[in-house]
């Protein structure tokens, strides 16, 4: 389900094919996921603390699933630290099918940097497919409980337009306004 | 269980003292260094045996271990040999895993055993194998489990999708079973590349590796995808987990095993099964191989050594390499974790989870191959 609700998210999806040795497609930006569905469940254990639930009046928080073979993944991590820290933005990590000894001593060696948010065990893929993720790393922002954006592959955390997404699904519906705070021109 | 006098060669090496016995893997890289066309065809038989030690260095809980052990066999090329075992664990034996055909030896230690060790000696024989896809034959067909068996999906090895509308556009305008294949196998290795970052063998997960469009990766990666394109024809194909055991007889450095110590050699053919030659030798993963890492390294397509290999690994290979398995979805025995997408590393666990198969040096373990007389 989640999968189909993401590529509806459009330009998400499917990168162009490279041909060339260790070219790496430029990270991108989260989209809009279509009539932002009901977030898929997420409970798993955590690496080294207790079991995390996404709750859904949980605040605004970026699900990222990721694995440390994943090579856009150790580049993006990074930038996606530095976002939280700016943003102030609650992350979950999600890491895929990777034994725990080895997400610790990934994080421990520092390459990556630290981890933005407790890191949760994926050990046999179910959220991952849950949550229709066919490629690493991928992105989701949830609001209330709601797939709001979404992006597979790197995105790019430091692009001010990334903030300005975030910033804007999460705000509350404004209802009732004066057209002219709605935007629409008058006359 | 294997004595010294296991470890020397058949005839002139039969009188050598246990000493000189060690000298035999250094004899074999020597002899290796004569470098010839890579061209191999069907050779006589040799016996390997592996040595796969290992020591759990932070025990806690529960402690299990599971090795992979030769369950392979190929009347024309692979013969599995006879497993024998020490550990101080309180029990040991060898587990088919029902929906894989993987054999594996299981090790469950008492808990609160300080220094849980195995070391386990698996043999077997193999050569140098060839088939000449000049001369279509009738060999048996395949039974229809072993035919449902080597065409159906994986966990990472899904045949639809992407993977189908990829292995389609592919062999677009190709008739025949043998002109499918090559057009994959030549596919793969004009589109994909061996990433030295990956570490292992790399996962194998061949829809997210098409979905990225970055074709990097090693064997598990590489030649995975290749299996993944074929069985999307409904031609039966199959990865075989191995190791690579000793050098190349024909001098590339790559596509053998340059050290006893084999603990990181681990290696994945594959084999296609064509109706008119049988199972079939296939590894288009180490003709990317080649490219990288023969000397100079960074070769092109085009160069003599690459060209070689390109040509013989479509339909023959050297008998350097000892198969485990061609397992996937691996269940392991007494243990409620997640399967494994293959099994051609140790794996283990404590009270803190599975270990880290891909770091032997924190996990530990250590595998150590050596020809032997039969």
């Amino acid at each position: 389900m989640a999968l189909a609700l993401v590529l509806a998210a459009g330009p998400l999806l499917i990168a162009p094919a490279i041909a060339a040795e260790e070219e790496r497609a430029p990270p991108g930006l989260l989209a809009a996921v279509e009539g932002r569905p009901v977030a898929p469940a997420l409970s798993l254990g955590a690496l080294d603390g207790a079991p995390v639930a996404l709750a859904a009046d949980a605040p605004p928080t970026i699900v990222h699933f990721f694995a440390t073979w994943c090579a856009p993944c150790r580049t993006e991590l990074p930038a996606l630290a530095d976002f939280a820290r700016r943003s102030g933005v609650r992350v979950l990590l999600v890491d895929v099918a990777e034994p725990a000894d080895r997400i610790r001593r990934f994080f421990a060696e520092g390459t990556a940097g630290a981890a933005p948010g407790p890191v949760l065990l994926d050990q046999n893929r179910a959220a991952a497919r849950g949550w229709g993720v066919s490629l690493l790393p991928a992105s989701f922002v949830v609001i209330s409980g709601r797939l709001a954006l979404a992006y597979e592959g790197e995105v790019d955390w430091a692009d001010p337009k990334t903030h300005a997404a975030i910033a804007a699904a999460a705000a509350p519906p404004q209802k009732n306004q004066p057209k002219e705070a709605q935007g629409e021109q008058t006359r | 269980m294997t004595t010294r006098r296991d470890l020397l060669k058949a005839g002139a090496l039969a009188g050598l003292s246990a000493g000189a016995a060690a000298l035999l893997p250094r004899a074999a890289f020597a002899q290796a260094a004569e470098a010839r066309v890579f061209a191999p065809t069907v050779g006589n038989w040799r016996s390997f045996q592996i040595t796969t030690t290992v020591e759990i260095l932070k025990p806690a809980g529960k402690v299990q271990a599971w090795l992979p052990v030769a369950s392979f066999s190929n009347p024309d090329w692979f013969k599995p040999g006879e497993n024998t075992w020490t550990t101080n664990a309180r029990s040991a034996k060898i587990v088919r895993d029902a929906r894989s055909g993987a054999d594996i030896l299981h090790v469950a230690w008492a808990e609160g055993e300080p220094a849980p060790k195995v070391e386990l000696v698996s043999r077997a024989t193999t050569r140098d194998f060839a088939v000449d896809l000049t001369k279509p034959g009738k060999p048996t067909p395949l039974t229809a489990e072993d035919r449902r068996r080597n065409t159906a999906a994986t966990d990472l090895i899904p045949t639809d999708g992407i993977v189908k509308a990829t292995s389609d556009k592919i062999v677009a305008g190709k008739a025949s079973e043998l002109d499918k294949v090559g057009a994959i196998f030549q596919w793969i290795v004009e589109n994909t590349y061996r990433n030295a970052a990956t570490r292992g063998c790399g996962i194998g997960d061949i829809a997210a590796l098409l979905k990225s469009g970055d074709l990097g990766g090693k064997c598990a990666d590489l030649n995975a995808l290749f299996v993944g394109l074929v069985r999307a024809q409904g031609i039966p194909a199959r990865d075989v987990y191995g190791l690579r055991v000793v050098p190349s007889r024909f001098g590339y450095k790559s596509l053998g095993a340059n050290s006893e110590i084999v603990t990181k050699a681990q290696h994945c053919r594959a084999e296609v099964f064509l109706s008119e030659f049988g199972w079939t030798p296939m590894d288009p993963a180490d003709v990317r191989k080649v490219v990288l890492e023969e000397p100079p390294g960074k070769l092109a397509l085009d160069d003599p050594k690459v060209v070689a290999a390109r040509k013989a690994l479509f339909g023959s290979w050297e008998g350097n390499w000892f198969a485990y398995n061609t397992a996937h979805d691996v269940a392991l025995p007494g243990f409620d974790g997640p399967h494994l997408g293959f099994l051609m590393y140790p794996q283990a666990v404590t009270a803190s989870g599975l270990l880290d198969c891909l770091d032997p040096d924190n996990f530990k373990y250590t595998i150590r191959a050596a020809e032997i007389a039969v």
